[in-house]
């Protein structure tokens, strides 16, 4: 089985400052990766060089079997590739209904608004506390409110794949909690692929089926979320926990 | 009383109009933060076009259209060529690329154009005024003026609001990152935005052109300062911030010159500018206050 993205040797980084080096990783379909590391690990730039929002200096980015390296930033969420950058991304000066209508724009053809209708109106069953604000300005909205929106607005999009940046951040633990079940619940039943960045070490690997450690860029380490979560001393030196 | 209606009408007029060239220049700084300073030599050469087009045909009409069609056509050209590489930079280089580019208009049409014959460009109707119990009232230009405007706002409002073409040029404009992220072609919402402003801009040369002696490169000179004060009042950032920018503006100065003295329009212009600017320097429409959220 190859993996539904595989990335190889990437290099990035801003101008002459190189922030990741040689990230690999393979993430299986309808699986969960987190990418585990301290505050400046790369985590973030990762993600970027994978979306194109940064464009790496070397390596090769293949999704769903194609060479996604060079591709263009707006070209990718048709091709079931989304990207949830930190804070959620929800612009606050748009609705609720319009950030997650943002979400089916790319779709073309004559039932290409059905079915942006419809996947929002999904995405309003998962989250009522959206349909009861649709009209509320993203700068209205709680740091929770606003994640669920991030998450509902890439819904939308029905994508293969996620790549999540920080979800957790700012939030209260009950609300990181509803959202790490909530991606298990779409992994598992809707058969979504994930790759989730996070400082929140416990509730990422609660839920992921792999995970990888960086630390200044580099991997160093990676294996069965389960291993590392029993790996004390791993725990000790990289994740300060 | 009679005075009061006259000066009242004629701030809406011209309101009107210092509200289009502000709407210019919204879009423009929403999307880009660029206050394009060549917007009024922009419209300048709209009007050129519309007196060419007219001159050659004899239809007034035919004119007008050639303008808003250049509006368009020259607002996009000028972000393709010129301004889509400032936008990156610091702010003050695309004020100096604009600057520049005003000066390179206004010299390129007094080049073209010779100076030896006088041009003008008729007001699309009478500007007699229809009376009222006696009282003149407004005239049919006055009228077309502010329908013409008030279309080209519900226009660009409808665009902007209801279509998926104005969600995606709002969203490029507010967060081009997450726009790219969710597909929206960016630059080319940009170039858009661009030339529709250039298309308010041609709109506003249109109708104010036949309030002057005759057309000249720096015929739009003072009304682009007009419709700039119109946008700092209105918070730069609001299309409605615009348009009821424009009209206040349009009314104050109308007062001011009608009841005192018509020298002290562009005083008058610069004192409300420092007023709202130590009052309420984000203006009186700004979404500034949520964008830091």
């Amino acid at each position: 089985m190859t993996a539904l993205l595989e990335v190889e040797g990437l290099n990035s980084g801003y101008g002459r400052l190189q922030v990741l080096h040689d990230f690999s990783v393979a993430v299986e379909q309808s699986t969960i990766t987190a990418v585990l590391g301290a505050n400046g690990a790369g985590k973030s730039t990762m993600l970027k060089s994978l979306s194109g929002l940064v464009r790496p200096t070397s390596g090769k980015v293949v999704f769903d079997g194609e060479d996604i390296t060079k591709l263009p930033v707006e070209a990718l969420i048709q091709r079931g590739f989304t990207h949830v950058p930190e804070g959620g991304g929800v612009i606050p000066e748009l609705t609720v209904e319009e950030n997650l209508r943002l979400g089916g724009l790319w779709r073309t053809g004559p039932s290409a608004a059905k079915t942006t209708a419809d996947a929002i109106d999904e995405v309003y069953d998962l989250f009522e506390r959206l349909r009861e604000r649709r009209t509320f300005h993203g700068h209205q909205l709680s740091g929770g409110e606003r994640q669920m929106l991030a998450l509902g607005r890439a819904l939308v999009a029905k994508p293969k794949m996620v790549l999540l940046d920080e979800p957790s951040l700012g939030l209260a633990p009950p609300i990181v909690a509803r959202i790490m079940a909530l991606l298990r619940d779409l992994r598992d039943q809707q058969g979504l692929t994930v790759l989730l960045v996070e400082q929140n070490v416990g509730s990422a690997l609660g839920i992921a089926d792999e995970g990888v450690v960086i630390s200044v860029g580099k991997v160093v380490t990676r294996g069965p979320a389960a291993d590392l979560q029993s790996d004390v001393k791993l725990r000790h030196a990289y994740l300060g926990f | 009383m009679e005075r009061f209606i006259l000066f009242t009408v004629n701030g809406f007029a011209f309101g009107a109009i210092y509200a289009s060239v502000a709407l210019a220049l919204v879009i423009i700084w929403r999307a880009t933060r660029v206050l394009n300073f060549a917007q009024g030599a922009q419209a300048v050469a709209s009007a050129y076009v519309a007196w060419s087009v007219t001159d050659a045909t004899g239809s007034f009409w035919l004119g007008v259209l050639a303008a808003l069609v250049s509006g368009l056509v020259i607002g996009a050209l000028v972000q393709l060529t010129v301004f889509r590489k400032a936008e990156s930079m610091p702010h003050l280089n695309a004020v100096i690329v604009g600057v520049g580019l005003l000066i390179l208009i206004q010299a390129v049409l007094g080049m073209a154009y010779s100076v030896e014959t006088t041009r003008t460009i008729d007001a699309a109707f009478s500007s007699s005024k229809w009376q009222v119990a006696g009282t003149p009232l407004v005239s049919p230009q006055d009228v077309f003026v502010l329908g013409s405007v008030l279309l080209v706002m519900a226009g660009i409002g409808y665009l902007m609001a209801k279509t998926p073409v104005g969600l995606r040029m709002r969203a490029a404009a507010f967060a081009p990152d997450t726009a790219r992220l969710m597909g929206v072609k960016v630059s080319r919402m940009l170039t858009l935005g661009w030339a529709v402003a250039g298309l308010a801009g041609a709109v506003a040369a249109i109708l104010v052109v036949p309030t002057s002696a005759e057309l000249t490169p720096q015929v739009m000179d003072g009304v682009f300062v007009l419709g700039f004060t119109a946008a700092v009042v209105g918070g730069l950032d609001s299309l409605v911030g615009a348009v009821v920018g424009g009209l206040g503006v349009g009314l104050v100065l109308s007062y001011t010159s009608g009841y005192l003295s018509s020298d002290l329009l562009y005083p008058a212009a610069l004192v409300l500018l420092i007023v709202i600017l130590l009052v309420k320097p984000e203006g009186l429409f700004s979404a500034a206050q949520a964008r830091r959220v």
